[in-house]
Parts: C-alpha cells; structure tokens; sequence
C-alpha cells in the first residue's frame, strides 16, 4: 500500500470485461469483476474445500489444543490414551 | 468512512505497516524453523528448546507483528483514497490477513499447551521416551506456518502489484465522484471539459 492510486478515469475499462456498458438509458452499468479475481476466488474455494476435507474426515489427524501432546500425557487427548495405560491400575 | 491523514503521518503509518508486515513474514520464516527442528530432531533438549522457542516467537513476535500490520493496514486503507472496500485487492488482502490473524491467535494457545509440556521436568526421553512422556510424540507443526507464510507472500504481492479491479461499490463510487466533478466543472466554466473526461477525482490521483 505505497502508492497512492494513479488516474482512474478508464477504471471501467480495466476491470477485466471491457468498458462500463451504456444501455439505452445512459446510466452506464458495472462492468463485473476482472478475470483475475474470479480465478482467485475459484482457487480459494478449492483450497478451502480441500482443507474441510481433510479436517472433516480425520486425514490429518487430530486438530486442536491437543494436537501435539501426547496420548498418555497429562492433559493429552483421552481418547487415544494407549491400551497399556488404559489397563493399568488407577492409584 | 475515510479520514485524511496529514502526509508526514500517512507516511509515519506506512513505515510502520512495511516493517510490521515484512517483520510477520520473517517472524514466520523463523518459527518455521524451529518447527522443522522440533520434528527432524532426535535430540530431546532440541526439541524442547524448539517448542518453547516457537512459543515465544508465537506470541512475543508474530501475534504483535500480525495485529500491528492489520491495524496500520486498516489506517491507510481508510486514510488514503485506495479506501477499504473499493478495490479487490485491497479487499482480499484484508480477508487474507484477518484470516491469517484468526488462525494464529487460535492456534498459538495450543502451542503453549506443547511448550509447558515440555517445560515439565519428567517429559524427557526425546525420540525413544522410555520410560517417560517422549518429545518425539509432540508431532510437528508445520502446516500452519507454511500455509500461513503462503497467505502472507500471496498478500505482500497484491499489494506490491496492486491489480486493477473495483469491487461494485467502489465502482459506484467512482462514479458519484465523476458525477460530482462534471456538476462542479459546468458550474464553473473556466474548468475544461477535458480536465473532466480525463480523470476522476483529485483525490484519486496518484502523487
């Protein structure tokens, strides 16, 4: 965000579809979003989708707080504490 | 909503937002680092000082590098004609950057969880642990901070290209200003005609 924008009198011209279309009223029309936005939105969309998929089936292991701890540790994830210690004795 | 920023200020602001947005990215760099050492390792102390380093750098470096670079991003997006929600690159690099802070200040709670694990005196053992609560069970954390250094590199280069494109608001915009600027010019004849069909307003005119 260094510059300052520079003349943006053909702006409609350069929002990737061409100039503001007049219709017969005049009152020009917004051009659409350029080309390179969509192919942006359409690439994040995919990533975004892919990492869902991966979080929501479980590809990528267990995601959150307790990510890193250990199974077994003290405040580690209970639900993948090891048999051995699920079967040893409780003090 | 805008405001106008005296030029020495605006400039004080930009300063600010280039070393806070370039100093997140080598903050980044850095926790990378130590995560691709905590899980290459086999030396326990290694993996130990990695995780509370990567702590550290978490919250000493990267969380006040990231929300200063969102808060002057937000200053002179507001305090310049380029505006917040005019441009789509602006607005995307915004999303970008809100995301990436989102992410992080939930993410760095676990990394915390990891690092006083670690500090635990019977947490020893590194890649083996006989015996004890292994480091080597730590996994890695690298995802975040790749992903997050992608999403970074991919917002300093839409604001160092600036792509063209205004978002129908700021194309509206634009063109309430022209609008404004043709009614001020018939008003005042002296004004020519091609002042007017050649650009938009002062105040979207670069430098």
């Amino acid at each position: 965000m260094v510059d300052l924008p520079a003349d943006r009198g053909s702006e409609g011209g350069t929002a990737g579809v061409g100039p503001s279309r007049e219709p017969a009223s005049g009152a020009p029309t917004y051009p659409g979003a350029p080309r390179w936005v969509k192919v942006f939105g359409i690439v994040v969309l995919i990533l975004a989708l892919l990492i869902a998929g991966i979080v929501l089936t479980g590809v990528g292991g267990q995601h959150g707080p307790r990510r890193h701890i250990p199974a077994g540790a003290p405040g580690g994830p209970a639900g993948h504490t090891p048999v051995a210690a699920q079967a040893a004795p409780a003090a | 909503m805008s405001m106008t920023l005296p030029s020495g200020v605006r400039k004080l602001v930009l300063t600010v937002h280039l070393a806070c947005s370039v100093g997140w990215i080598g903050a980044v760099v850095a926790y990378l680092a130590l995560g691709i050492a905590a899980v290459t390792s086999q030396d326990a102390e290694t993996v130990r000082a990695a995780w509370i380093a990567m702590e550290v750098t978490g919250w000493r470096a990267i969380v006040p590098l990231a929300l200063g670079a969102l808060l002057t991003g937000l200053v002179l997006a507001l305090s310049t004609p380029w505006g917040l929600f005019r441009h789509y690159w602006v607005v995307i690099s915004l999303a970008l950057t809100i995301l990436c802070v989102v992410v992080l200040l939930l993410h760095m709670p676990s990394v915390s969880v990891t690092a006083a694990l670690l500090r635990q005196p019977d947490v020893v053992g590194g890649a083996n642990g006989a015996g004890h609560t292994g480091t080597a069970g730590m996994g890695g954390d690298l995802f975040h901070p790749t992903a997050g250094l992608v999403i970074l590199l991919v917002v300093e280069a839409l604001n160092v290209y600036k792509p063209r494109g205004l978002t129908p608001y700021g194309w509206r915009k634009q063109q309430e200003e022209r609008a404004r600027l043709a009614e001020r010019a018939a008003a005042r004849p002296h004004v020519s005609a091609s002042a007017v069909a050649a650009g938009g307003p002062q105040g979207l005119r670069g430098p």
